[in-house]
């Protein structure tokens, strides 16, 4: 009884028949394009118009990038199972690809670590041209929106531990999954206008 | 207000489908870049295949196909 009070008093319809909380989680993803927007198009706005090296071309690797770009998408695959899993009942399933998904965003973490200091050991840092302050400022956000999520899904994932997601919890990963799935479309783009569109 | 009745989603066999779909696009990109004959037509294909991704993840991975056919739904009725 408790727990059908609980559960009504979290899912309130708004006028559009969604869950208030998806609601508003739309609203703020909305601000969030803007933001990665403004960034993107400064990158672009900037794009070859830098003095000195190092250009993209020279210092871009592709396919160390391909790889963490896969990463990264099958992430949301496993994102979409893990939501899948808890809205069945399914513990074993949620356990395993709650933890399957900020892992691989994990290992994307570590490839642009290591991206940023190959860069900075080859002269690409902030302040030394255009690029690379447009590049660090874009893919820095980028990085950090991911470590933020990945925060995010190990604490579900240790809910899920604690068999505390049941089907009823199912919207709270919703939006943590919207989230992740956000992170990953904004890679998307970057990933063609910046390191394919060079 | 009484909520709207939830939408199921897609299967996983949808899900597991539209991933494989998205290494594809993944891999075309790629290949796009390197293939040197078709530097001419390069921006087109990577944003046309950017979007098919930036698509599919949407409507697929975050529901917003079913959001919206639900929330349509709901305004409808509502309307009435």
């Amino acid at each position: 009884m408790i727990a059908e009070i609980h559960a009504g008093a979290h899912a309130l319809p708004t006028s559009t028949g969604l869950d208030h909380r998806k609601m508003g989680f739309w609203a703020f993803l909305g601000s969030e394009c803007m933001f990665f927007g403004s960034l993107i198009a400064t990158y672009m706005v900037y794009k070859g118009k830098s003095p000195s090296g190092p250009q993209p071309h020279e210092i871009l690797n592709i396919p160390l990038t391909s790889i963490s770009t896969f990463v990264l998408l099958m992430s949301s695959l496993l994102m979409v199972l893990a939501l899948a899993a808890v809205q069945r009942g399914d513990r074993l399933g949620a356990k395993l690809w709650l933890f399957g998904t900020p892992f691989f965003g994990s290992i994307f973490l570590a490839f642009q670590v290591y991206e940023f200091t190959t860069f900075v050991h080859e002269g690409l840092t902030l302040q030394v041209n255009l690029f690379g302050g447009t590049f660090f400022v874009l893919t820095g956000f980028h990085g950090a929106h991911v470590s933020v999520g990945v925060v995010w899904l190990l604490s579900l994932w240790v809910m899920a531990l604690r068999n505390r997601l049941t089907p009823v919890d199912a919207t709270i990963v919703e939006i943590a999954g919207l989230y992740w799935h956000f992170v990953d479309i904004v890679w998307i783009v970057i990933f063609t206008f910046v390191y394919l569109l060079q | 207000m009484e909520p709207t009745p939830s939408h199921p989603h897609p299967s996983i066999r949808t899900y597991l489908m539209v991933g494989a779909v998205l290494t594809v696009i993944t891999a075309v990109e790629i290949s796009v870049f390197y293939i040197t004959a078709l530097a001419r037509y390069l921006a087109p294909m990577l944003i046309v295949l950017s979007a098919a991704k930036f698509s599919l993840v949407v409507m697929f991975f975050m529901h917003l196909r079913l959001t919206t056919a639900s929330s349509g739904g709901s305004l409808r009725a509502r309307s009435r």
